[in-house]
């Protein structure tokens, strides 16, 4: 029952999920979900080892053949037909297509490794035709980058229904907002290329020549990063967000701020987030009591099983060998005794230290015994210790339990509603308010001509207000901890000052008696005589 | 304070918002808002609202003082006296895990806690070890509910005084051998005056000097010749049971030591002598390196007495002994009897790790205000080598080190003989046997009779 309100949580969650994971997938271009890439992915892994098997059994067989020639007196005619029956035979065997599709032969080494032909005829040697294959992987890896971050959004959801772990939900926001991500980035960092590379042309080669080559070449020469680019944008597939609401670049100042597809969205994520959250909250409160009653009543049910079995066993052990069983028989003990005496006797006439470890090592053998019988021992005191406290304690199940810990379900659930609607409605307001920062502007009187400047109108005036608005928070909670912590030091001296006062006050009063007790003393004499 | 979780958040919302600005995208810069917004929002109402001064947190024991092989229930009381709830705490109640294991239930609990709500834990602890301990501190670390936000505070005045008995184990063997092979001994070896007392004892030939009143005329009718009634009286003895607590008796594992077991052969005979109806009375030999002029001369002694009582007082004394300082058996010893107005049977846990001319002052001190003095001396090899694997050279040194102990102790032996005194050198398996043993011959001898 008090687990209600938890479950209710959770299944608003999972359908505020499934409603958030169809607005990703239907903002992002169909192409974005493209299971086939994994397919292309193998093909394209597979084509890498055909070229690589072709290269290295040509390669091989060429160079065995050539050693050959020089030891043979066949030797012209290995000269002439050698190289061309090899390839003859690997083209029979090899089936192998470039990334157009067309096939693949060759019919020299001299071929399989500079290619041959020209124009868009040509066909290009294995080095080239892998490098093909391995910007395929690379595109497709890309495209099924945005299936694996749904996946991940996915199984973290899962993961944070099962766990109630805020590290899970934190991880499925991430993966849901990540195909926004992976759609942007890559023309991003094309997009800053572009500016940058043309602009450092004259010193970025110096710097190539510097570094010896290890800075790409596609990073400082204009040629080769068009080249690189027109690459990238061959094999890359560009998906689009379709939705513009999510690629806004001007934030509206009115009312359709709350209806702005895009605001909605990051809205309703942060909605999961809090609602995780809460839940998070619900079963971190709720689960230990739980567990650890189950686990209690486990352990105790458990001490008693055990420590019935122990005593069933040792009523059959009294009944089969009689009492005298549960002590070490006389017989015994006298041989014990002797035994002991005579490792004694051995160790003051000299043996020295062999005595010891052998009586040590007896010791040993009896220790596994004597665990055992610890243990069977330690149980079934327990066990009685644990029904007298049940007895003489009526409380100490429930408070071993912590049964009474469980907060209750009615201020649970009031407390958790209040809570989050009002961390919700003061949020929202808050970053409406960032997020239009000529409304603060305005509000603090700014000069207009300040307000209409360039700088002011770009998204990155936002942190001209979200950072004093963040640090604010902080502060006011170092403000108020300083102040906290000035009242508690000012009660603390004042108590302070109230038990030296009362020291002084019982010193001074036992001085008093001691004096008191004095002029008795020398009274008394005087009065007896 | 921002807790991990909160910072997280907050990293997380600023990659977010850094995003934004990249992309000129505002659905980023927005959400990365909401994000960052969410965790540092709560922090100052966070820090309004939470007083842990508020949490009054009490710890209570079933037992102060407690067996060794027994449990204690351990009871934690949380009350919050303010009007604000507490949304998240974590309570650890902290305790000596080297000494103490907890057997059922756990120290630590994670709740919420209502204004005016009193929330209460509890758990079960074995000791591992005897001695005094202190249960504590409490731990408190006050959260937000979404865990952004906390406060961690050890509260003070949160100790709690516990003194582990040694095991009563020992003694409950004692109880189940009574009436069995010990049992037998019990009662030849009570000490008694014939001719004195209340208590009838036997029936003899009429002697010369016997008083008329004994004549039994029953037993003279039947015999045919004067039969006399003779009447004992059982007599008890001051029994002074005396710890070496220097530091050379602590070496060795920490439960095998010598102390460990002179403590735990003193218990038991305590409880022998006690059931005897002897007055028993315990001593510590210690020298307190922090107190160098203890006028004491580092003798502390608990006065020979009889009754229920006397086991308790002399666990009391003698549980939370440790072992430290050095060694001066002579000045102890003569401290000891110049404190001692009867005669007393001493029974002395010693290794004797000091010099001859140390021990041969000591046994003169003890004879000559005619205390009878038994020696049970801890050889020490028995129990330092117990559980250790040796090297050839450290086995060399082992073996070097045990035949001079054993020369010294075979000395120190011929120099007691020649005292009247007798030194029982034992090992871990014979030490309670040996020592109750020693103590019921004493008692058949009738030493130190009162």
């Amino acid at each position: 029952m008090r687990r209600v309100f938890l479950r209710i949580l959770q299944i608003i969650s999972a359908v505020l999920f499934m409603a958030l994971l169809v607005g990703v997938v239907k903002a992002l271009s169909p192409n974005a979900w493209n299971i086939l890439s994994l397919f292309y992915i193998l093909g394209a892994i597979k084509n890498i080892l055909s070229y690589g098997l072709y290269a290295l059994i040509s390669g091989s067989s060429v160079a065995a053949g050539q050693i050959f020639r020089f030891r043979s007196e066949y030797r012209y005619l290995f000269e002439s037909s050698l190289e061309p029956l090899i390839f003859q035979y690997l083209n029979m065997i090899f089936h192998m297509t470039d990334n157009q599709g067309r096939l693949v032969t060759y019919n020299s080494i001299q071929q399989v490794w500079d290619g041959y032909g020209f124009g868009p005829d040509r066909i290009p040697g294995i080095g080239e035709l892998i490098g093909g294959q391995l910007f395929t992987i690379f595109g497709q890896f890309y495209s099924l980058l945005f299936i694996l971050s749904i996946i991940s959004a996915v199984f973290n959801f899962l993961l944070f229904i099962g766990r109630l772990d805020i590290k899970y939900s934190l991880y499925m926001a991430l993966s849901l907002i990540g195909p926004f991500f992976i759609a942007l980035i890559p023309w991003l960092f094309i997009e800053m290329g572009d500016l940058l590379v043309p602009s450092i042309i004259g010193t970025t080669y110096i710097i190539g020549e510097l570094s010896g080559g290890s800075i790409p070449n596609a990073m400082v020469d204009p040629a080769a990063w068009s080249n690189f680019k027109i690459q990238f944008e061959t094999y890359v597939p560009r998906v689009y967000i379709v939705d513009q609401s999510f690629l806004l670049t001007d934030i509206p100042a009115d009312f359709t701020f709350f209806t702005n597809g895009g605001v909605v969205f990051a809205f309703m994520l942060y909605l999961l987030l809090e609602l995780t959250f809460q839940t998070s909250y619900i079963g971190r409160v709720t689960q230990p009591s739980i567990e650890r009653t189950k686990r209690l009543e486990g352990q105790i049910a458990l001490l008693g099983e055990y420590s019935s079995v122990i005593e069933r066993e040792q009523e059959e052990t009294i009944r089969a060998k009689g009492v005298k069983s549960l002590f070490v028989s006389e017989g015994a003990r006298e041989k014990e005794e002797k035994q002991r005496k005579s490792l004694i006797k051995e160790f003051f006439t000299g043996t020295g230290l062999t005595a010891i470890k052998e009586m040590l090592e007896q010791r040993e053998r009896e220790k596994e015994r004597e665990r055992l019988e610890e243990i069977s021992s330690d149980t079934r005191r327990l066990n009685s210790y644990m029904k007298r406290l049940f007895e003489i304690d009526k409380d100490a199940k429930r408070t071993l339990t912590a049964a009474g810990s469980m907060p209750s379900q009615k201020n649970l659930v009031s407390s958790t509603i209040i809570n989050m609607g009002l961390r919700v409605i003061l949020l929202f307001v808050l970053v409406f308010f960032v997020a239009n920062p000529i409304l603060l502007y305005t509000a603090f009187g700014v000069e207009p001509i300040i307000q209409a400047s360039v700088g002011f109108q770009n998204p990155e005036a936002v942190v001209t207000t979200v950072v004093p608005l963040i640090l604010l928070f902080p502060f006011l909670a170092f403000l108020i901890r300083q102040i906290k912590r000035y009242r508690l030091t000012q009660i603390m001296l004042k108590r302070e000052r109230e038990s030296e006062l009362l020291q002084k006050i019982s010193e001074l009063q036992e001085i008093e008696e001691m004096e008191t007790y004095k002029e008795e003393q020398t009274e008394i004499p005087v009065s007896t005589s | 304070m921002l807790a991990k979780r909160g910072t997280l958040l907050v990293m997380t919302g600023v990659f977010i918002l850094t995003a934004g600005f990249s992309f000129q995208n505002y659905f980023f810069i927005i959400l990365g808002l909401f994000v960052i917004f969410s965790s540092v929002i709560s922090l100052p109402l966070f820090d309004l609202n939470i007083n842990v001064e508020n949490l009054r947190v009490r710890r209570s024991l079933d037992k102060n003082k407690v067996f060794q092989d027994d449990f204690i229930h351990i009871v934690v009381e949380i009350k919050n006296v303010g009007r604000k709830r507490f949304d998240f705490v974590d309570i650890v109640d902290n305790f000596p895990e080297d000494y103490f294991s907890c057997v059922i239930g756990e120290p630590y609990i994670s709740t919420r806690i209502d204004p005016k709500q009193t929330v209460r834990f509890s758990y079960i602890l074995k000791p591992m070890i005897r001695g005094e301990f202190f249960l504590g501190p409490i731990e408190i670390n006050v959260k937000d509910r979404l865990e952004f936000n906390n406060e961690a505070r050890e509260l003070p005045d949160t100790y709690t005084q516990l003194i582990i008995y040694p095991p009563y184990s020992d003694l409950r063997k004692l109880d189940a051998l009574r009436g069995r092979s010990l049992g037998k001994m019990f009662g030849v070896h009570r000490s008694v005056q014939v001719g004195t007392g209340t208590d009838f004892h036997a029936i003899r030939e009429y002697q010369f000097g016997d008083e008329f009143r004994k004549i039994n005329w029953k037993a003279t009718a039947r015999l045919g010749k004067f039969m006399v009634k003779e009447y004992s009286q059982e007599k008890n003895m001051n029994v002074l049971l005396v710890l070496d607590a220097s530091s050379t008796m602590g070496a060795g594992a920490l439960l095998n030591t010598k102390l460990e077991y002179s403590i735990r052969a003193i218990i038991v005979l305590t409880k022998l002598a006690l059931d005897h109806r002897d007055l028993v009375g315990a001593a510590i030999f210690q020298n307190n390196p922090k107190r160098p002029d203890d006028p004491q001369k580092g003798v502390t002694l608990l006065d020979t007495k009889r009754g229920n009582q006397v086991l308790f007082n002399v666990l009391d004394f003698i549980a939370t002994t440790r072992s430290m300082g050095p060694k001066s058996l002579s000045i102890w010893m003569d401290a000891l009897i110049k404190r001692l107005r009867k005669r007393h049977l001493i029974i002395l846990l010693s290794d004797l790790e000091s010099t001859i001319e140390d021990l041969r002052i000591m046994f003169t001190k003890a004879r000559t205000r005619g205390h009878e003095l038994i020696v049970i001396s801890p050889f020490s090899p028995w129990f330092e080598v117990f559980g250790k694997e040796f090297s050839a050279a450290e086995r060399a040194i082992a073996e070097a080190i045990s035949e001079e102990m054993m020369q010294h102790i075979l000395e120190a032996q011929s120099v007691a003989r020649s005292y009247g005194i007798s030194i029982v050198s034992v090992g871990p398996d014979d030490i309670i046997a040996r020592a109750i043993q020693e103590y019921l011959k004493a008692k058949h001898k009738g030493k130190a009779q009162i």
